[in-house]
């Protein structure tokens, strides 16, 4: 037995000095392996009486667990050490800037359109669109503004030849999608778009801005409907307590035509500089469809009726952020476009 | 139009505030721009010059001033002060433009009590007076500062083209009686003729004259006119001149029927013949500007020669002077389409033709003609002569509409009874009888505005306003959403800020040389373009987009990546999207940034084309203001549908820039090749296998043609090639390089041996060494 003991600390003192994983293998081989000193006294065995075999036996299985353990405890605190002293050299500064993998940002008049188209979706209308190239036909004839209308000085326009200029906005499109349907179904179209005039830019003028034009024909479309409509657009552009007010107005187009105002969302209604004390904000135009536009569009004035609006959509991200100059949305100043990311 | 409140109290007694009627109109009538007094100032009152005397080394004098049952001592500055007159003081308490407040104050070693005022002082614009000192008034007798006008609030309304009716005083009282549910005083005119016979015969030659009434006044004398009319007048935005010119102004303004007064005795004949004009005539008007004429406008002719330029301006000749003596007073009809053409032309727009232009009520141009002409003869000291010239040819008379009240309500929503709407449109002072459920609504002629049925709509919702009207959504059930390019454009852009970019909107006018390199055709030309560098339509969004780099680099951001979709004008108007990159990407500063170079482009590209459902082949090519040996074509099916490239560096210098990366690809032509569907294929379970080979091939041989060559092989279980390494120089010589490829095989019914591979391998490159000369890499 003496043998037994005097083994397991000849193992456990060479364990000691060994420091590389590799050394292990080699005093593993020399106790444990085929011929290694425990493999030897398990040899012996066949010397011993058949009575005494099984207790020695165990005591020698004993053994090797004994040794084995030990030996896979040492190798995994020198693995543990290896790993470690490893990622002690990998330390880094975690407070050190990451990648820049951050987004950008779409425009914020693209963010404005597509916050309106997805109410009008949400409300059954589509989507249409059109060149920006019109005829004067298309943008004006059709539109009950014939030559000489005095109403034409109110938008003065980038003509290219005598019948074709840029549109002066998004109406044409509404004209095209009547003479689509050829005037014998309902017509529930939001028509967003650039348009041009011929305004010198300054802080609120610009020669290019955007715009989203709403129209809907049918037999029963009232102005009551315009109203709601409206009221809808008002509330999801500036917030669920709006009202809005509704002004007699003239365009060529529509008739009745009204101006819209929102109720101030600064002050409430109690008046503030930005609503002019007023307690309203001046945000669209609107109306009833003008029998002559109806006709000319292949509708019929005494079947079919309708309400159109239109909306200025830089005016609207102006009055929602408190944007001073109507020029920072075409100078695409980056700092300008990431404050609208959220 | 500025409606003064002292004149609409002619028309309407009811006490109104202005205020509260500037917010009626707003709701009901037309935008209100502002409520302002005449003068700026508070506190003026009538004073008397009693006495002035001079002040030893000043030349201020001392007056001693009546003011009401007072008497005031005021130091005065002005020379003109004398005793006798009737002058406006500022009283003790007073509040001058600018916040100046009058207080007693020691001047000359003298306690002055109050200020006699000048126009200036009051606020009144230079353009209405050339007065200089204190303004002295004509002896007040009863009249008081109120009565003469001094404490007018003026109304500024904002007039739609339709609303000519309210280009009068007696149109706006009109209205006002709508909205306020008050009596209107109609004008009564009663016209004193003289013994002397209207020698004056008018004949109209044309039908761009509808009639020609005229009279005439004898024996007048031109002077001032009286402060109240002067008041009135510059209440109305107009400067007085003389008591004929300010009759004619200011019935214009009173009744909206424009008025011309000649110089009688500088007309030779006694017939006044109105006609159209011949081109290239030619006439002076009372500017002194001779005008060419066109066939059309219509003048006003002695029967010889033109005396006017009916409804646009006078002429020179015939114009009222100090000297004249007799007058004659036209008032006419003209043809407001013809008086529009005619005044824009010349520029020669006044309040007169404007008039004309937006629509003048038929039956007040006599109850003009008369008024103008006693007022002439009060002002004047003269006598009206007995008898009216008047030729007719197309005077209106009032129509009828029939409006059923189901229209009414179907279009306002609404559901007003038929006595109710009936009562809203006699407020109006429209003449309406009621039969069953249709309204019958006699139109008198000054309201032009009102032909149809919607027009009669249009009014009663005003009146009963549209704040009233019940909030509804349309009752139209149809199917909403986005087109599936709609969508596919949302989900573009989307997806490139994902990556980083920003989006950009630009000017889609632009200056012709920006887009020289990019491409050769002219663009666009607008025709009368307000700047140089907004003059054409642009043909490529990407100098907008170097321009959006530029903007930055000039700001120290260097890393600038942007992108845009807009419309492009070549031939036709399509859609394009547009990227312009420069500087590192998705960087940390403080490490080693990852270069930004074609192959960070052309990644992006092709990402976004498989978003279309579209693959294209990236073809070499040129473009001048690209570099020429990093530039390539996007081909899709044959067709060129876009370009990219490093930016040239001569174009770079053009935009201070030191490197940029640009693709274009025409949305509209990609159009064609979308693919919206998605398709599900079984992945395999089976392994996959992937081996490595490399070709050494001549220099120019593009990569994509290898990778090509080698899908086109056929080999089975082939379902991927990719090249992973590419390697110039020794051992290799200079016409070469070498091709490494990757190739992944996968069979979906089994696992592979080695020696099904080497086959497949084998026959691979037995393919692509025969077809494409080039030898594998040992």
């Amino acid at each position: 037995m003496e043998a037994f003991d005097s083994l397991k600390q000849s193992f456990l003192k060479a364990l000691e000095t060994v420091f590389k994983e590799a050394e292990l293998a080699e005093l593993k081989a020399e106790y444990l392996g085929k011929k290694g000193k425990v493999t030897q006294l398990m040899q012996a065995m066949k010397d011993l009486s058949p009575e005494e075999r099984p207790a020695y036996g165990q005591k020698v299985n004993q053994l090797k667990n004994e040794l084995s353990d030990a030996l896979n405890a040492h190798k995994e605190a020198l693995e543990n050490a290896r790993i470690e002293a490893q990622l002690a050299t990998e330390k880094i500064d975690v407070t050190l800037p990451g990648h820049d993998m951050s987004v950008g940002s779409s425009h914020i008049l693209t963010q404005i359109v597509e916050s309106i188209e997805d109410l009008f979706i949400g409300l059954g209308y589509q989507i249409k669109e059109g060149p920006e190239i019109e005829s004067d036909e298309y943008n004006f004839e059709k539109l009950n503004l014939p030559k000489n209308h005095p109403a034409r000085d109110m938008q003065d326009s980038f003509y290219i030849d005598p019948n074709t200029l840029l549109r002066t906005h998004t109406s044409p499109v509404q004209v095209r999608t009547m003479l689509e349907y050829g005037g014998s179904k309902p017509v529930k179209i939001i028509c967003p778009g650039k348009v041009y005039r011929r305004d010198d830019d300054d802080a609120t003028h610009s020669h290019q801005f955007m715009q989203i034009e709403g129209l809907v024909v049918d037999q029963k479309t009232t102005m009551a409907d315009l109203k709601g409509t409206l009221l809808k657009l008002a509330q999801t552009m500036f917030g669920p307590d709006r009202t809005i007010r509704l002004r007699p107005s003239y365009f060529p187009f529509t008739e009745p035509s009204v101006e819209v105002d929102v109720s101030c969302y600064n002050c409430e209604g109690t008046g503030c500089s930005i609503c002019k004390h007023t307690g309203y904000i001046e945000i669209l135009g609107a109306g009833m469809v003008h029998d002559n536009v109806l006709k000319m569009s292949g509708y019929d004035p005494n079947v079919y009726q309708g309400f159109a609006f239109g909306i200025g959509v830089e005016r609207i991200a102006m009055l929602k952020y408190g944007i001073e100059d109507i020029r920072h949305f075409y100078t695409n100043d980056m700092r300008f476009l990431r404050m609208f990311n959220q | 139009m500025n409606v003064s409140m002292q004149w609409l109290n002619d028309y309407i007694k009811a006490t109104i505030d202005p205020k509260d009627l500037a917010e009626k109109f707003s709701l009901h009538a037309q935008e209100v721009a502002d409520v302002t007094p005449l003068y700026q100032a508070e506190g003026l009152v009538l004073g008397r010059v009693l006495k002035t005397e001079t002040i030893p080394d000043s030349k201020n004098k001392k007056c001693q001033v009546q003011v009401g049952d007072a008497i005031r001592t005021i130091v005065c500055g002005a020379p003109n002060v004398a005793a006798g007159q009737d002058v406006i003081v500022a009283d003790i308490g007073a509040t001058l433009p600018g916040g100046i407040q009058i207080k007693t104050a020691k001047i000359n070693g003298i306690e002055s009590a109050g200020m006699i005022v000048s126009l200036d002082e009051i606020g009144l614009d230079k353009k209405y007076h050339q007065e200089t000192g204190i303004h002295v008034l004509e002896p007040a007798g009863a009249d008081s500062l109120d009565t003469l006008g001094f404490n007018d609030q003026v109304i500024e309304l904002e007039l739609t083209p339709n609303r000519m009716d309210l280009m009068s005083m007696l149109g706006v009282a009109y209205e006002v009686s709508a909205l306020y549910e008050v009596p209107l005083t109609l004008p009564k005119v009663t016209v004193k003729e003289s013994n002397q016979v209207n020698p004056v015969k008018t004949v109209i030659d044309t039908d761009l004259c509808d009639a020609y009434y005229g009279r005439v006044i004898d024996d007048i004398t031109i002077k001032e006119s009286p402060e109240w009319l002067k008041n009135r007048l510059i209440a109305a935005g107009i400067r007085p001149i003389n008591n004929i010119v300010d009759v004619t102004n200011y019935v214009m303004i009173d009744l909206g029927q424009p008025l011309h007064a000649f110089d009688l005795d500088t007309i030779p004949s006694e017939t006044i013949r109105v006609k159209a004009a011949e081109a290239d005539e030619t006439f002076t008007t009372l500017d002194g500007q001779e005008r060419t004429l066109q066939k059309g406008d219509i003048l006003i002719t002695d029967g010889k020669k033109p005396i006017a330029l009916g409804g646009v301006m006078g002429g020179l000749d015939t114009e009222v002077s100090l000297k004249t003596t007799r007058v004659f007073l036209e008032s006419a009809l003209f043809n407001a389409t013809r008086i529009g053409q005619t005044s824009r032309r010349l520029d020669l727009r006044s309040e007169a033709s404007l008039r004309f232009e937006r629509g003048i009520a038929h039956d007040r141009a006599l109850l003009a003609l008369d008024k103008a002409a006693q007022m002439m003869a009060n002002l004047g000291g003269g006598t009206v002569a007995q008898g009216i010239s008047k030729a007719e040819r197309n005077v209106h008379t009032p129509w009828d509409i029939s409006l059923p009240l189901s229209r009414v309500n179907g279009v306002l929503g609404t559901a007003l009874t038929i006595d109710e709407a009936k009562q809203i449109l006699s407020r109006l002072h429209l003449d309406v009888t009621v039969q069953g459920d249709v309204l019958m609504v006699l139109v008198p002629v000054r309201r032009l505005d009102i032909k149809t049925e919607q027009d009669l709509i249009e009014e009663i919702g005003r009146v009963y306003g549209y704040n009233q009207l019940p909030i509804t959504l349309p009752s139209t059930n149809t199917e909403g959403g986005l087109t599936a390019y709609q969508r596919k454009r949302r989900q573009i852009k989307r997806h490139l800020e994902g990556l980083g970019l920003f989006e950009a909107i630009t000017y889609s006018l632009t200056h012709p040389d920006k887009e020289k390199g990019f491409t050769e055709a002219k663009g666009t030309h607008v025709l009368r373009p307000l700047s140089e560098d907004h003059q054409s339509l642009r043909q490529t969004l990407i100098p907008s987009l170097l321009d959006v780099l530029k903007y930055h680099h000039a700001r120290q951001m260097e890393s600038v990546h942007v992108f845009e979709m807009g419309h492009v004008y070549l031939t036709e108007e399509t859609e394009t999207l547009a990227l312009a990159l420069s500087g590192p990407w998705h960087e940390a500063p403080w490490k080693v940034a990852r270069p930004l170079d074609f192959f960070v482009l052309k990644g992006v590209i092709t990402h976004v084309l498989d978003l279309f459902g579209v693959t294209a082949t990236f073809k070499p090519a040129m473009l001048p203001a690209l570099h020429p040996h990093q530039t390539a074509e996007l081909v899709v099916d044959g067709n060129v549908v876009g370009f990219c490239g490093a930016v040239h560096p001569k174009t770079l210098n053009a935009y201070d820039l030191k490197e940029a990366f640009v693709v274009e690809i025409s949305i509209g032509k990609l159009k064609a090749y979308f693919n919206e569907e998605n398709r599900y294929i079984p992945v395999s379970k089976m392994p996959s296998v992937k081996r490595d080979v490399a070709f050494i091939v001549d220099e120019a041989l593009p990569a994509e043609s290898l990778i090509k060559a080698a899908l086109d092989a056929h080999v089975d279980h082939l379902y991927d090639v990719e090249i992973f390494d590419v390697y110039t120089g020794k051992p290799l010589l200079d016409t070469e390089k070498s091709l490494a490829l990757r190739l992944y095989f996968n069979d979906k019914t089994g696992t592979f041996k080695t020696a099904d591979i080497d086959r497949l391998m084998d026959q691979l490159t037995a393919h692509l060494t025969q077809t494409l000369n080039i030898r594998i890499r040992t």
